[in-house]
């Protein structure tokens, strides 16, 4: 009785205290943990009624009648404006390497609809001005600017598509019947609606571009994205500027697919600092991994994104002989190159070739030093059996732990990948700028001749890039590092979803070693087989004393 | 079936900690490596470190205890035995050959364990506790460039992560190699281990030798734990929590294997039993003629007087122990012993016999008659010294008036287990003596020193290899001239002596 008591006493209660400390205790504290609920943000007010002002009370004839008056009180601010890449689509960008550029919607291509150029009449109605029609615009004339685009506050106010119509207005005018006077009148910050209509509706529709930028972002919940939630408990409802910081009109944060360089970054640290967890071991985490990798497990939350953007199958004619204008096309799964695409849509536009949607999409994963480079239009295509990414993001895991390198501080970041397959002249080796957007026919535009070469022609001349006259597909890729649809932190990835060895979402990030999901088979099977052949020993010895003992 | 103590208290403590510590990092550290999916990835990595750092704890307070307590010792490698401890495992445990080596509480370890524990310990243990320090602590060396490769890290952790799991299945399964299959787990919950009567005995000897050695260091100061009286309590302790049932027979067969001459008589006075050293001393070689003789048979008329005193006082209940007698030998010359001897009880109690051992003193007798002579001439010439260095049975020394040895002999070295006399001429006295034995000692060098001769004192001696040994010393002035300038003298081994009569008390009080 006394020896159960002292084996009581001498194991089992140092095994109840030891291991009851053990599976109860979080060391795991870090004590410059910043909480969010420090954060504070200051919205500030429009001190004035606009209605009241004596100069929009006269009926503007034009919208520059509109910008020149709002010009004549605030005056500077359209020479500030006009510095900005809202209004030049171009900005002086360095290109680690390769030098000073001027980047931007002018003079790059993407997967898309593939350029600007020769096509602004259509893409300006995304133009912070009016008129820019053709590569002759003045960039210069401030009454051109348009400023109520963003800083209506009526929600009336919005630019002409003149898709929609032989009759609409071009090049980033009013659409018709916008009252011009009332507009001006209720003038004020941006709002959420004003950014996004035209960064939700990139590339002809609803999240078709960035997938991370949609409609439902006005009225979401916390589910949907922690920051901009208006719907449901402890709904923040912040405004794009309020990450986006400004200053003089020059908004804070860019995209790499037309930037290149990582000065005017809006980033997590700004509110949430680089301890934002109670975890030490998940801060640790801040050195390799952004916030949006495990922040954002999965985009295009409310509608289907652009993921596949097959342009060779373009310019086919319906059986009537007419073209086809978005048909839908059965399957929900597409296969592109090996790679299998679950629950996608598919459609077909005589126009653009086949498309490839697909909503809940789990991110990409790339390691991001904040730096890009890019496939400039005078950029010769070396290798057009692999997909030629028009914007590959710089960095590296050596990036990352070179510690005598801390202006590369590379992570892995979440990325959509736009697949693409585009024209290319495959004599001059140029990716090719098409002319589509018209609709007079014989004009060569794409949209109204169905005619590949007269596109091409026309496109490359406008460019002042010569054409061979021959043409081919080739794949391309744009790579879009996903920032917004935050998720609330319970939804957040999970350890296991990295740290996994079987369906790691960083499985394709190689050349270092991961916890979880790496292991050395050699090893693994040396280990395994060594358990064996001791299981097996000691069995063996184990029969034959029962053997022997038998006997005996 | 007997049991003895193997395991302390702490020991257990630490061994059930750090194994189910070792099974849960294991079964954690798995998870983490990615194997399955048991507690969740977050939790295995938390319950990974928390029981990484109990385990370092562990690790610390345990290396303490083992330097506090001298246990460290007991994973000093040894190759003595190694091979046949492997040759057991591999073909004489099929045949039923006895264990190689016994476990004591001095000695837990067969070599085999030893060499095992120590690679544990030095080797494996480190390399998984510092690799999975630099795994846990990995973001901030790689940012100061100490390490760059995590998966070198994680693959030398998960390695020592396999050869610690297999140690640990060869460990549980070694377990059931014990006298039972669950003795040695039993053993290492309760701390006293089930063995083999024969094993247990054998063990609790060594664990009273270690217990006088360690003892032994105690006191000298050699060793680590310095307190008085240590001796005797430990030599307690040992026999006290051993809790062995000391039968007499036991003892009995103990004095008969030893170099003690052993006898039996029954209570009429005829010689029940004698042993071979019995024999060898009165150089009769056929035991048949002496069983069943008396023992006043073959002595002088005085000796035989003598004896027969002697017996009575025995059988009446008494014990004897040391008394010198006169032997008459079946050759016709003459030895003399020492006898001790206590009586002996059937089951009932009553004194069934006596028996006791004699311990040969001839060469001690014939060397004070040399002494006498030295004495006799005034310490005049060498005729003592001529004697003493040829001796084959009595240890010889001189020792200059400083305290410094001089002079030794061949059976000197034996007894002190000297390998040279370089190893000792020039070396103070005090050398291999307690202190307190060595104030004793002093106090009558002083006297020689003076002029005295001293006989027959008795002082204990510890040996070159840490054993104890008991002696008489017989101390006599050296003489230059009229001037004293050292001591010689001569030392009789009683180590047999001794331990018999420790044997025989615990006989006669079964």
């Amino acid at each position: 009785m006394k020896k159960f008591f002292e084996i009581i006493l001498i194991v089992i209660v140092p095994w109840i205290i030891i291991f009851w400390i053990v599976f109860t205790y979080n060391g795991d504290k870090d004590r410059d943990y910043y909480s969010e609920k420090k954060i504070e943000i200051k919205h500030d007010s429009v001190p004035v009624d606009h209605s009241k002002f004596a100069v929009l009370q006269q009926k503007f004839k034009t919208p520059q009648d509109m910008t020149k008056a709002c010009l004549s009180c605030h005056n500077g601010r359209g020479k500030e404006f006009m510095k900005t890449p809202h209004w030049l689509w171009l900005q002086k960008d360095t290109i680690p390497g390769r030098g000073v550029f001027d980047l931007g919607k002018r003079d790059l291509l993407n997967d898309f609809c593939i350029g600007i150029n020769s096509n602004e009449n259509l893409c300006s109605m995304c133009h912070a001005g009016y008129g820019y029609s053709n590569k002759d615009f003045d960039f210069h004339n401030q009454n051109n600017i348009d400023c109520v685009v963003c800083h209506d506050n009526t929600g009336t106010y919005h630019k002409s598509n003149p898709c929609l119509g032989p009759d609409n207005p071009k090049a980033g005018l009013p659409a018709l019947g916008v009252n011009l006077n009332y507009v001006a009148q209720h003038v004020g910050q941006p709002r959420k609606s004003n950014c996004g209509q035209c960064h939700f509706t990139g590339g002809g529709g609803n999240n078709v571009k960035h997938g991370d930028l949609e409609m439902g972002l006005l009225h979401c919940t916390r589910n949907f994205d922690v920051h901009m939630a208006s719907k449901g408990k402890d709904a923040e409802n912040l405004r794009c500027q309020d990450c986006h910081k400004t200053e003089n009109h020059n908004i804070t944060g860019h995209l790499y697919t037309v930037a290149s360089s990582a000065h005017n970054r809006a980033t997590c640290v700004e509110c949430h600092t680089d301890k934002p967890h109670k975890s030490k071991l998940l801060n640790d985490h801040f050195k390799t991994i952004a916030c949006q990798t495990c922040h954002i497990p999965v985009y295009a939350k409310g509608f289907h994104t652009k993921i596949i953007w097959d342009w060779s199958t373009a310019t086919k004619m319906g059986k009537n002989g007419k073209p086809i204008f978005d048909k839908d096309l059965p399957g929900n799964t597409y296969t592109y190159y090996g790679k299998t695409y679950k629950n996608v849509e598919i459609q077909y536009d005589s126009r653009h070739g086949t498309a490839v949607f697909q909503k809940d999409v789990k991110p990409e994963y790339v390691w991001f030093n904040g730096t890009a480079n890019h496939h400039m239009l005078r950029d010769k295509v070396k290798d057009t059996t692999q997909p030629l990414i028009l914007n590959p993001l710089f960095g590296s895991y050596h990036d990352n732990v070179d510690p005598r390198d801390p202006e590369h501080p590379s992570k892995i970041w979440p990325v959509k990948v736009m697949r693409g397959k585009q024209p290319y002249d495959p004599v001059n080796m140029l990716l090719i700028q098409p002319y589509l957007a018209g609709k007079i026919k014989g004009s060569g535009a794409l949209w109204a001749d169905y005619n590949w070469n007269a596109s091409f022609k026309h496109g490359m001349k406008y460019i002042g890039l010569p054409y061979s006259g021959h043409y081919a597909f080739m794949r391309t890729e744009t790579i879009w590092p996903l920032n917004h649809e935050v998720s609330p932190s319970d939804k957040a990835l999970q350890c296991a979803d990295c740290h996994n060895s079987k369906d790691s979402r960083l499985k394709n990030l190689t050349g270092f070693y991961l916890p979880g999901r790496d292991h050395s088979s050699l090893l693994d099977n040396a280990g395994l087989i060594f358990i064996i052949l001791v299981l097996v020993g000691v069995s063996i010895h184990g029969i034959l004393r029962i053997i022997s003992n038998k006997k005996k | 079936m007997k049991r003895v103590l193997i395991y302390k208290r702490y020991e257990r403590f630490w061994h059930w900690t750090q194994a189910a510590l070792i099974l849960l990092l294991a079964l954690t550290g798995f998870e983490v490596h990615g194997v399955y999916h048991l507690f969740g990835y977050e939790n295995a990595v938390l319950f990974h470190r928390n029981l990484a750092w109990a385990f370092i704890i562990l690790i610390i307070f345990t290396q303490f205890w083992n330097l506090t307590t001298g246990e460290w010792h007991q994973y000093v490698p040894s190759t003595k035995l190694l091979k046949a401890q492997i040759e057991y495992y591999i073909t004489g445990i099929f045949r039923h050959a006895p264990h190689p080596t016994r476990k004591t509480v001095y000695n837990k370890f067969n070599p085999l364990q030893r060499l095992t524990y120590l690679g544990l310990r030095v080797l494996i243990i480190p390399v998984v506790v510092l690799s999975g320090l630099v795994y846990m602590y990995y973001v901030y060396l790689s940012s100061n460039g100490v390490v760059h490769n995590l998966g070198t890290v994680a693959y030398i952790h998960v390695a020592g992560a396999f050869l610690l799991l297999g140690f640990v299945i060869g460990h549980v399964y070694l377990t059931t190699t014990g006298h039972k299959p669950l003795s040695a787990i039993k053993a290492m919950l309760t701390g006293w281990e089930e063995m083999s009567d024969e094993d247990a005995e054998i063990a609790l000897e060594e664990n009273l030798k270690v217990a006088l050695i360690e003892s032994r260091k105690g006191i000298s100061g050699q060793g680590t734990i310095e307190k008085e009286g240590m001796f005797d309590t430990a030599f307690e302790d040992v026999v006290e929590k051993l809790g062995i049932d000391t039968a007499s027979t036991r003892l009995r067969e103990k004095l008969i294997k030893s170099n003690v001459g052993y006898f039996r008589i029954n209570k009429d006075g005829f010689y029940d039993e004698v042993n071979d050293v019995w024999l060898s001393l009165y150089k009769c070689m056929d035991k048949k003629k002496v069983i069943g003789s008396h023992v006043g048979l073959d002595r002088t008329p005085e000796g035989k007087k003598a004896i027969i005193q002697l017996v009575n006082k025995v059988l009446s209940g008494k014990t004897i122990s040391g008394e010198r007698v006169e032997r008459v030998c079946k050759d016709g010359s003459i030895g003399y012993h020492t006898v001790s001897a206590a009586p002996y009880r059937d089951k009932d109690g009553n004194i069934a016999g006596l028996e006791g051992f004699i311990i040969d003193i001839t060469p001690q007798v014939e060397a004070e008659k040399a002494l006498k002579l030295k004495i006799a001439d005034g310490h005049k010439g060498d005729a003592f010294y001529k004697l003493m260095a040829a001796s084959k049975d009595v240890g010889y020394f001189r020792i200059d008036k400083d305290g410094f040895y001089q002079e030794v002999n061949d059976v000197w070295l034996k007894l002190y287990k000297y390998t040279a006399k370089n190893d000792i001429i020039g070396k103070h006295y005090s050398l291999s003596r307690t202190k307190e034995d060595f104030v004793a000692l002093q106090k009558s060098v002083n006297r020689v020193l003076k002029g005295e001769t001293i006989p027959f004192g008795i002082t204990r001696r510890y040996c070159k290899d840490g054993t104890i040994g008991y002696h008489q010393i017989t101390m006599t002035p050296v003489y230059d001239g009229n001037n004293i300038v050292g001591f010689e003298g001569f030392i009789v081994d009683k180590t047999d002596n001794k331990l018999a009569e420790e044997e025989l008390k615990e006989s006669g009080s079964v």
